[in-house]
């Protein structure tokens, strides 16, 4: 038997595609992003401006909007702002706050991290970023800015995490009966934590209700994302998700020998307790979930993270100047094989990263990729580390549709977030093939 | 080695009997009959005052050939040992296997102790989620290496094996045929994609292979065990409505309700080994108060043992004669034990112990022993082996996943 499947494994490995099956999310390729240092330093200070609503105010997109609170029945809002220690481990949790694909060094550029149903980045942004939501079947200006750029990457996670805060109690149970549901008490955030993976329980692909049996051993101890020897868990197929991020919450990662915040003691939910067993009964998981509330669980906490420095977000942001090395470029097609290609180079003559978005005025024009970053100099890379920060593009023409004859044509280059563009002219032009290798005329 | 007093025998804790039409998530339904409540009671506080007059030590032996195979979980890869029961210092490292970071695997021994199953998350993959697409490989125990099996299994559904040990059960879920020629040795649906769809547990032919589908449902499914011929197989579906036991007729197909098992969750489904009964776990409310709970189903009667103390209870399993252990809380450690057929074993010396398995000899068993005093927190889990007398030894702590007993 052993020996059958040995030989089995042989004919699998030889029909395995490389890595892990995706499936083709908005881009064909991932575009580049940049990635920080190893103390993720840059990305921690981004959520916590994130957190706070100071990165993007009253962007629909990426701005955090006004949190609900109270009881059913008398809610009221308040300004939106999420608490940055479960921002931060969720971030862990999603990404380990990395906004690069894995293979993709600590303090270098390379394309971004996605994942198998289609996690973007840090915040590992799925909802909206499955389908492109651009002109020709692209991905918009926001998909790509999730994709491409850390700082809105995180803005966009805590704007999801405060519309799962939101969804209660309309379409998700209360937390904090007894504490008036006050977005303060981290514990509040249970069923939006929860939330933000997928409000799932048994029945669902991707269950997370803590008695689901799928979760393989019970009692379980707290997770940790702390180091190994803490006596805590951290095989992360054993618990649910909002477990996860309350128990990273209170166990943070350890980077080098520092922790990356300071680690909050969160409560979950006693299922000891009627008051926390009951509301989670497999009956009650009927939307809109009526019968799910809960009190805070015991003892509550608050987050103890600092109030950001303002001054941050300039640093965060930064201001990306954008330089494209053509003007115009000329483009021969030859319609039985093809066409040249061009490539253009954008970079960055500021600081921050520049999330470039490359838009063609004619259908048949080939712009590959049509989203990346430049990288402002003043960003870290690390030694020993390929770091390119220059952007490039390429530029050719689709012959099976292009038209016939010379043709003008225009790609606009747009500095995402900004008022920035670029517009570099395309002029086209017949090749005819004369019978020897290697020689065309224009 | 640490050893414990050899309890005196007492009286396994019979509970009430469930009528086949009442669901055992109502257990209290049935606490009018006060007679046999209090005859419980009394039962279990003669066993826990048994518990705590501790003195001496125990008796009974470890078997020498009977060896824990465990596997000590890592960031990006577990290594497997296998330990001796009766010399824990006889520790012998069989193999490392790679896996998705912070993601371990979900093994499942054979019935003959020769080989185990897994499922992995491949390190390759990106952003590794519970829900990631996981492979099953079949790892020997005899020195060969580890071989892929099938792939765009469910990680953290541990396969069960037939009785022969030539197939397992396994679970898929989110699985769709993709387009094209799937590889011919995955069988059908072998290529999957991210797409929801229905669970589906499936079986899956060792020496080739070969992937059978045997049932598939939008409730979630959970493979139990097979009836000692191989013929039937058993496994549970969770809705809305609650848990259902589920007969499969692997001749034929077809499947059938055997049981409401709850109208709530329920776990840790431990078929016994003449395949009449199932142990299983669910939440029960006593008062303000909630337990786990072990229940027995005599399937072919449709009654149902349920305990009525207010105590957590844990980890349901069967010696091979067919005896139930399982491991109880009460709040203080002198309230804890292994309960087994004619006693108990007691609890460590802080915590409690939540069975595994029992050895094939039915010498010892294998615990997770927890040094917190309650489900909430439970804190540090050791992986301890247990003999019937009262004999305690460690075999390894930290972050342990129980793979089952081998003998060598």
């Amino acid at each position: 038997m052993v020996v059958s499947a040995v030989l089995l494994a042989v004919a699998l490995a030889a029909a395995r595609p490389a890595g892990t099956a995706r499936a083709e999310c908005l881009f064909p390729t991932a575009p580049t992003t940049y990635e920080d240092l190893k103390d993720r330093q840059l990305f921690l200070n981004t959520i916590d401006l994130a957190a706070a609503n100071m990165l993007f105010p009253g962007d629909p997109y990426f701005g955090v909007p006004n949190l609900e609170l109270g009881p059913r029945g008398s809610r009221q809002t308040q300004p939106g702002k999420v608490p940055p220690t479960l921002l931060k481990s969720i971030g862990w949790i999603e990404s380990s706050i990395t906004q690069a694909a894995a293979e993709i060094p600590f303090g270098s550029i390379g394309p971004a991290l996605v994942s198998f149903d289609c996690g973007h980045g840090i915040a590992q942004v799925t909802t909206g970023m499955t389908v492109a939501l651009g002109d020709g079947g692209r991905a918009s200006p926001e998909q790509a800015l999730v994709a491409t750029h850390f700082a809105y990457n995180i803005a966009r996670g805590a704007a999801i995490l405060a519309d799962k805060w939101n969804q209660a109690p309309e379409l998700r149970p209360l937390a904090g009966t007894d504490t008036n549901g006050v977005p303060e008490l981290l514990e509040n955030w249970y069923y939006a934590v929860w939330s933000y993976n997928g409000f799932t329980g048994p029945g669902a692909n991707r269950s997370n209700h803590p008695m689901d049996p799928v979760y393989g051993s019970w009692p379980r101890a707290q997770y940790s994302c702390g180091s190994g020897g803490d006596g805590k868990g951290h095989n992360r197929g054993n618990y649910p998700y909002q477990e996860l991020v309350f128990g990273c919450a209170a166990n943070p990662p350890v980077v080098d020998g520092k922790p990356l915040w300071q680690g909050v003691p969160l409560s979950l939910p006693d299922l000891n307790n009627k008051a926390w067993r009951e509301p989670l009964k497999l009956a009650n998981f009927v939307f809109p979930y009526l019968n799910m509330d809960i009190p805070t669980p015991q003892p509550f906490h608050l987050d103890p993270s600092p109030a950001p420095d303002p001054k941050l977000r300039d640093k965060v942001l930064g201001k990306p100047q954008l330089n494209v090395s053509r003007s115009e470029i000329k483009l021969g097609v030859s319609p039985g094989s093809g066409s040249t290609v061009e490539t253009v180079n954008i970079d960055n003559a500021g600081t921050g990263v520049l999330a470039w978005y490359a838009v063609a005025t004619e259908p048949w024009l080939i712009v590959k990729p049509y989203a990346g970053a430049a990288v402002g100099l003043e960003l870290p890379c690390a030694r020993d580390v390929s770091c390119d920060r220059t952007g490039k593009l390429e530029i050719s023409v689709d012959a099976t549709k292009a038209p016939p004859g010379r043709r003008t044509a225009a790609i606009r280059i747009q500095v995402l977030g900004t008022n920035q563009s670029y517009v570099i002219s395309v002029e086209v032009s017949q090749v005819i093939r004369i019978g020897v290798p290697g020689i065309t005329r224009h | 080695m640490a050893t414990r007093a050899r309890r005196p025998v007492l009286s396994y804790p019979r509970a009430v009997a469930v009528p086949r039409t009442q669901s055992v998530s109502r257990p209290f339904r049935f606490l009018g009959v006060t007679g046999v409540f209090f005859v419980l009671v009394g039962i279990s506080l003669f066993a826990y005052s048994a518990l705590d007059r501790n003195s001496g030590p125990g008796a009974a032996a470890f078997t020498a050939r009977e060896h824990v195979v465990y596997a000590q979980f890592g960031l990006a890869s577990d290594i497997i040992y296998a330990t001796a029961a009766a010399d824990s210092s006889d520790r012998q490292k069989l193999l490392e296997i790679p896996h998705a970071r912070e993601f371990g695997i979900v093994p499942s021994m054979s019935p003959d102790g020769r080989a185990f199953v897994y499922t992995v998350l491949p390190p390759e993959t990106v952003a590794p989620a519970p829900d990631s697409p996981a492979d099953l490989w079949l790892a020997s125990l005899d020195g060969a290496g580890p071989a892929l099996i099938g792939r765009g299994f469910d990680l953290r559904v541990r396969p069960v094996w037939a009785p022969d040990a030539t197939r397992v059960v396994a679970r898929r879920s989110g699985v769709v045929l993709a387009p094209g020629p799937a590889p011919a040795a995955l069988g059908p649906g072998s290529a999957f994609s991210t797409t929801d769809g229905p669970y589906e547990l499936v079986l899956v032919r060792l020496a080739t292979g070969a992937v059978s589908p045997l049932v598939s449902s939008e409730d979630a499914l959970f493979p139990v065990g097979f009836t000692p011929d191989g013929l039937a197989f058993y496994y549970t579906s969770i809705s809305l409505d609650g848990s259902d036991l589920n007969r499969l007729d692997l001749a034929s197909g077809a499947s059938v309700l055997a049981a409401h098992l709850s109208d709530d969750i329920s776990r840790d489904w431990a078929l016994s080994p003449d395949g009449g009964r199932l142990a299983f776990v669910t939440l029960a409310q006593y008062g303000a108060r909630t337990s786990s709970s072990v229940h027995v189903r005599d399937i072919a009667t449709g009654e149902t043992v349920t305990s009525v103390l207010p105590a957590d209870e844990f980890g349901p399993s069967w010696s091979p004669a067919g005896d139930l252990t399982y491991g109880r809380l009460t709040g203080s450690r002198s309230t804890t034990a292994v309960v087994v057929a004619g006693g108990a074993i007691a609890g460590p010396a802080r915590g409690f112990d939540v069975p595994l398995a029992w050895s094939g000899s039915g010498a010892s068993i294998a615990v997770r022993t927890f040094d917190g005093l309650s489900v909430s927190a439970p804190g540090r889990a050791t992986l301890s082996v247990l003999t019937p007398g009262g004999a305690r030894r460690a075999i390894a702590s930290g972050e342990v996943t129980f793979i089952g007993w081998t003998y060598r």
